[in-house]
């Protein structure tokens, strides 16, 4: 039964994105209608995602559930797809983080249909690659997902930020070539089907080696904000302002550490292993610069552009360090961070929209929000790693085991994360700060009930992750 | 062992030509009809897409039969490529037809010309000799000479018309100069191989140049692809069309039988002008396709870097390599045919759209039709998993299996180059703002869209189509 699941989950949401496309627009041409198909959607995969959950063996270090479906396109006869802890949990995480992502469209849901719709594309695009158990799928999803990504930040680039989209698909598309080229060597000198698993048995000829592993770091390294390889994620950053594209775009440099954790701990170091200090190094420059840059940053959402991806480039360093055992704590962390950080967004997104009625400054608006105060309160501590979550254990194992390979990149990341925490706090306090209040504002609207839900029930689920993180495991 | 053909059987032979008599057979239809009175434009397209439809009945019905040879031998890829090339010519001519309805120009010439293109394309598919194939090739050159003068509206185009017939005189010449230098051993395809490898240095040389140029400067391979891109951009619409789907596959097609039936035992002095012809056209065209806004020409200069890595291909010489080369010939002509269907649907007020500043926000009116524009354009640059992605794979596998890395370089670091200008068209069509009261969508331009799609499918899904069909590779060895 649950090996015909993966395809379902996979492509639930391609079909859920024709629902979506055929819905029709309120009158006014507001989304609802098409905000509830992907709601449904994504709930009903969620229940599916579950179920498969039930039916793998959970501690078994492995894919599992291998499913084959018939491909008659070059290069194989077969797409191969499989589960394990690791990757159903990121994929739990994106359809929580994008459930979030939907409702945060509530304040922005004029003309929607085609953001929602390339939304679901993305979903399962981002399925499919979690999921991927080989070589060619890995690769094809890997190049599909910055499709509909695409799409979304050119239906929401106005004006000089017309060229974005373009510039954001040519640099994904290097990485895509960059990993095009070695896939294709690997299947010339196999001749067969690969399976993820088997490619650190691979015999790479003399000399091959080096490229091709340098050809698969550059490709998946080229996803993730390092510097100077970020030039994507901050250009593209700047012009999201769209909850559910900002929500979708971020989950990207989640497939580059993903590529990391699958390739890295057995394959990998041998032919580049002499460089990890290098990246090591630049890793931990960019996380710094990122924190100073969000303690400077007035802006709500740079500061949670700076949050979200200094905590990736601490996963990234819990991959480079030269320990297996950091697999688990890192899916348990990624989960609760993707629902803190889409919980994040949802409610900075209503506040920056709600904060542009203010005359001044967003300075003191929680405090005419108590529902969105509440809620961003609670996912911001969970978020800078008090213990109310799976984010506190994880990430303090995370962390010791950086420290512990290098101490001076361990305690150059501390520092960062503890900068990341006093900023947020801080931009919590002049969020709640009464004195920054001017009389007579103009009425400042809470989060709906809705979001306020949404937001108690991932805390809930925080707080049950962090007493026991596969607790919905049944 | 020599095999004489009776009376009736040289007769049955006879049906192969079929095909090109029922093109000949509309072409009298057409200049009857003129002698006799003018004819609407609709009766022109209805007799000549009749014409085509005919040749293409009797070329599935009559393929196994091989009239006059050994000047013609059909063979079963020859028969493809022909079906395929009056596929997209009955696709042209219909939506050709509306071009004309709402234009002042003579659609009478058009359709001659029309079918003559197809008959020449017909002749150098089935050519057995060098000498039938120059034939075709001569009267395809004056076709598009023609085709070229039916179009000059502007004093540039008058220009570039004397430009082309210039060019093509003398390439024409140096392939009549080939040919008078081959003429001792005759021109059989089957006997030229022997001939080519007893030839010396400098007649080697000087034949060679001149077979190969007439087909490089035809398919517009850099650096003789001087002419294509701005042959194309000030063409009108249906002559753009021709110059950019008609007669491509069977020169691609006839420029492989040459290679394989008789150029493959100097392969060794042909290889290296072919990966430098082949990288100058993949560089060449990846950046003209950037500095324009003129849509058919950014895709004509796309066409060019496509042809650069089809000729890349080629050059290891390899039974492979031409099979991969035809694969991801069909694929571009599909795709391309694909991206002119919607070059045709771009459309306000009765004009035709041709600059991106104009196209701006076409997919808020017609999502679909930019939808299919997004598919083909994609298709072409090979995104996995799309049909154009099963011709990339080919190649690329193609390349590693013979360490040719540095190929795989200049093929994927063009694709880069050539991106942006693809990108270009795609943020133009889908999130520009809408500049233009788009018309109304005809019910065939969805449905040839839909056909080229599935078409491309079925091709991705059995690239092995071609597998057996080509006798002539046997002679490579």
């Amino acid at each position: 039964m649950f090996l015909n699941l993966i395809p379902i989950i996979i492509f639930l949401p391609l079909l859920g994105s024709l629902f979506v496309a055929g819905s029709r627009n309120d009158a006014g041409g507001y989304s609802y209608n098409a905000v509830n198909v992907a709601v449904w959607v994504v709930c009903c995969n969620v229940l599916l995602i579950l179920k498969l959950f039930a039916s793998i063996e959970v501690n078994l270090d492995q894919i599992q559930a291998i499913v084959q479906i018939p491909w008659p396109i070059a290069p194989s006869g077969a797409l191969f797809f499989g589960a394990d802890m690791l990757g159903l949990m990121i994929v739990l995480g994106i359809h929580g983080a994008l459930l979030l992502g939907i409702l945060g469209l509530k304040d922005f849901l004029y003309g929607q249909r085609g953001v929602l719709f390339f939304a679901m594309f993305f979903l399962s695009a981002a399925t499919g690659f979690f999921m991927a158990a080989d070589l060619f799928s890995f690769y094809m999803f890997f190049v599909l997902m910055i499709c509909p990504l695409f799409a979304q930040i050119g239906l929401i680039s106005k004006g000089n930020a017309q060229k974005t989209p373009s510039r954001f698909f040519l640099y994904n598309f290097v990485g895509a070539i960059l990993l095009l080229v070695p896939v294709a060597v690997i299947y010339t000198m196999e001749n067969k089907t690969v399976l993820i698993a088997d490619i650190a048995m691979l015999q790479m000829p003399d000399g091959s080696g080096i490229l091709i592993w340098s050809s698969i770091f550059l490709a998946f390294i080229l996803r993730l904000p390092v510097w100077p390889f970020h030039y994507w994620i901050s250009s593209v950053n700047t012009v999201l302002k769209n909850p559910l594209v900002f929500t979708c775009v971020n989950l990207l440099p989640i497939s580059g550490l993903y590529g990391f954790i699958r390739f890295w701990p057995a394959a990998l170091p041998v032919e580049i292993s002499s460089l990890v200090p290098f990246f090591e190094t630049l890793c931990v420059i960019t996380m710094l610069y990122l924190a100073f840059s969000g303690y400077s940053s007035t802006s709500l959402r740079d500061k949670m552009f700076s949050y979200i991806f200094i905590y990736y480039l601490l996963y990234l360093l819990g991959v480079f360090s030269p320990t297996d055992v950091l697999k688990q704590n890192i899916a348990y962390s990624l989960f609760a961070f993707m629902l803190v950080a889409a919980g994040m967004i949802m409610i900075v997104f209503h506040i920056d929209n709600e904060s542009s009625k203010l005359q001044n400054s967003s300075g003191g608006i929680l405090c005419l929000q108590p529902k969105a105060a509440f809620s961003y309160a609670l996912l911001l501590l969970a978020g800078i790693g008090f213990p109310v979550s799976a984010l506190f254990w994880n990430n303090f194992v995370i962390m010791s085991e950086i420290l512990n390979a290098n101490v001076w990149v361990g305690t150059v990341a501390v520092f960062t994360i503890l900068l990341t925490a006093i900023f947020q706090l801080q931009n919590l306090y002049d969020l709640r700060d009464k004195s920054c209040l001017l009389t007579g504002q103009e009425k400042v609207y809470d989060i709906d009930n809705l979001r306020f839900a949404a937001g108690t029930i991932v805390m809930i689920v925080l707080f049950l992750s962090f007493i026991k993180p596969l607790w919905f495991v049944y | 062992m020599v095999c004489v053909l009776t009376e009736s059987e040289k007769m049955n032979e006879m049906l192969g030509i079929l095909n090109i008599v029922s093109l000949v057979a509309g072409i009298l239809w057409l200049i009857l009809r003129r002698i006799w009175g003018e004819a609407s434009v609709k009766d022109y397209f209805t007799a000549t897409q009749t014409a085509v439809l005919a040749s293409i009945v009797f070329s599935l019905l009559f393929d196994e039969y091989t009239p006059f040879a050994p000047y013609v031998s059909a063979d079963a890829s020859a028969t493809l490529v022909y079906i395929l090339t009056a596929g997209v010519v009955y696709i042209w001519l219909s939506l050709s037809q509306k071009w004309f309805s709402a234009e002042n120009l003579q659609a009478n010439l058009f359709c001659v010309l029309a079918l003559s293109a197809l008959a020449a394309c017909q002749i150098v598919n089935i050519a057995g000799n060098l000498a039938v194939m120059f034939v075709g090739i001569g009267l395809l050159l004056t076709v598009n000479y023609l085709f070229l003068y039916l179009s000059q509206q502007t004093e540039e185009l008058h220009n570039i018309c004397s430009r082309y017939g210039l060019s093509a005189l003398f390439f024409a010449v140096l392939a009549c100069v080939s040919l008078y230098l081959l003429t001792p051993s005759g021109w059989g395809l089957k006997q030229l191989a022997d001939t080519v490898s007893s030839l010396n240095v400098s007649e080697l040389y000087m034949t060679v140049a001149g077979i190969l140029f007439i087909f490089l400067f035809m398919l517009a391979i850099a650096p003789l692809h001087f002419w294509f891109a701005d042959t194309i951009a000030p063409a009108v619409l249906p002559v753009a069309a021709y110059f950019s789907l008609v007669p491509q596959i069977s020169l691609w097609t006839a420029f492989l039988k040459i290679n394989y039936s008789f150029l493959y035992p100097v392969m060794d002095n042909i290889d290296g002008v072919y990966i430098i012809f082949g990288i100058l056209s993949v560089f060449a065209g990846a950046i003209g396709a950037n500095t324009s806004r003129h849509l058919r020409k950014i895709f004509a200069c796309g066409g060019i870097y496509h042809l650069g890595v089809m000729l890349l291909v080629i050059a290891s010489f390899t039974d492979q390599a031409v099979l991969i080369g035809l694969n991801y010939m069909q694929m571009y002509i599909l795709a391309m045919t694909g991206i002119y269907v919607v070059f045709y649907a771009f459309k306000s007020r009765g004009d035709y759209l041709y600059n991106l500043n104009m196209v701006g926000g076409f997919a808020k009116v017609h999502p679909f039709v930019a939808g299919a524009l997004l598919f083909f354009t994609a298709s072409l640059i090979g995104m996995a998993p799309l049909p154009g992605f099963g011709a990339m794979w080919a190649v690329l596998k193609e390349f590693t299996s013979a360490h040719h890395f540095a190929l795989i370089a200049v093929m994927l670091g063009g694709l880069l180059l050539l991106l942006p200008a693809y990108l270009q068209v795609a943020r133009s069509v889908c999130f520009a703002q809408k500049q233009e009261n788009f018309d109304r969508m005809e019910n065939n331009i969805y449905f040839y869209l839909f056909l080229l799609a599935a078409l491309m499918l079925f091709l991705t899904i059995y690239p092995q189509f071609w597998d057996n069909r080509m006798p002539w590779i046997i002679l490579a060895g």
